[in-house]
């Protein structure tokens, strides 16, 4: 599977949603997505990449394009 | 993630928990308070970058429902806890009355913000309103927790007064009287809900010893 593929998976089975509301999704955008939602994207982010996130990305990470963005500095290369 | 379909005696039925920052040594533990959730502690997880960090999910009204005593809240944290040689305690209101359940001899020290368990209530119906702000919950079901959460800090038996632990107070708390201030109790500039000064002075205070 693709990191992007990976990537996109993770936001729809966390907060339940369409792939076609990823692109410019943001923080708080949908209900699901709120400080406790947060908690548990970071966390199966970093499962599904085996990473350790920063705590400074951790609250940085506003966005699905952003958090590509973050994702950058682990390695984890998402392009289409 | 949290199902219903997890057995009443597993904690995971009680307690969710993430954990990040996984390779560093020291581990912290935080512990929201009744109305609050995991995300409470979203902002203030700059002041501990150098931590193991567990943030805890508490289903309280689940607990308060299961008697503390008949699911052994103790047993099961230990088996949680099972894998930490030792770990620092931060809790916030009710959180502080659960942070008694934890076993004691892994913890290295506890921070208790806003603690509740000797406090005297003030202002119920303006803490009503508070809540009633900031959760979806109707007035009735806001009441019955309370009611409920009475019964648990009643039998949550007596303050474990040998355990290392810090006390921290806001200097204007509108909801909870706790008129006794001694070595380990302090005072912050805040209120019962806004605490980021208290953080602020655990951070310093894990940055000196």
């Amino acid at each position: 599977m693709k990191n992007l593929e990976k990537y996109k998976n993770v936001f729809i089975e966390a907060f339940q949603i369409k792939e076609s509301q990823l692109g410019g999704l943001k923080y708080q955008d949908v209900d699901e997505w709120d400080s406790v939602g947060h908690m548990g994207l970071m966390t199966e982010l970093e499962e599904a990449f085996d990473i350790e996130m920063d705590i400074d990305d951790i609250i940085d990470f506003s966005s699905f394009e952003k958090g590509i963005e973050i994702m950058g500095k682990y390695n984890v290369v998402i392009n289409g | 993630m949290f199902s219903e379909k997890i057995a009443e005696s597993s904690l995971e039925y009680f307690v969710k928990s993430y954990v990040f920052n996984k390779s560093k040594k020291k581990t912290i533990i935080f512990i929201h308070g009744l109305f609050g959730t995991s995300g409470y502690w979203l902002t203030f997880l700059k002041y501990f970058k150098n931590f193991k960090i567990l943030i805890l999910d508490i289903d309280y009204p689940k607990i308060f429902i299961e008697n503390p005593n008949k699911i052994n809240l103790h047993k099961l944290l230990e088996s949680m806890l099972e894998d930490y040689n030792e770990y620092i305690l931060i809790s916030h209101s009710m959180g502080t009355v659960l942070a008694q359940y934890f076993p004691e001899k892994k913890i290295k020290i506890s921070y208790e913000i806003c603690p509740i368990k000797n406090s005297v209530k003030n202002n119920k119906k303006k803490f009503l309103k508070e809540i009633d702000s900031v959760t979806n919950l109707s007035k009735k079901e806001i009441k019955n927790i309370l009611e409920k959460a009475t019964i648990f800090l009643s039998n949550s038996g007596i303050e474990n007064k040998s355990l290392n632990k810090k006390q921290y107070f806001p200097k204007l708390d509108l909801f909870f009287n706790e008129p006794l201030i001694s070595e380990n109790k302090q005072l912050f500039e805040g209120s019962h809900f806004n605490i980021t000064n208290s953080i602020s002075m655990i951070n310093k205070d894990l940055t000196i010893n």
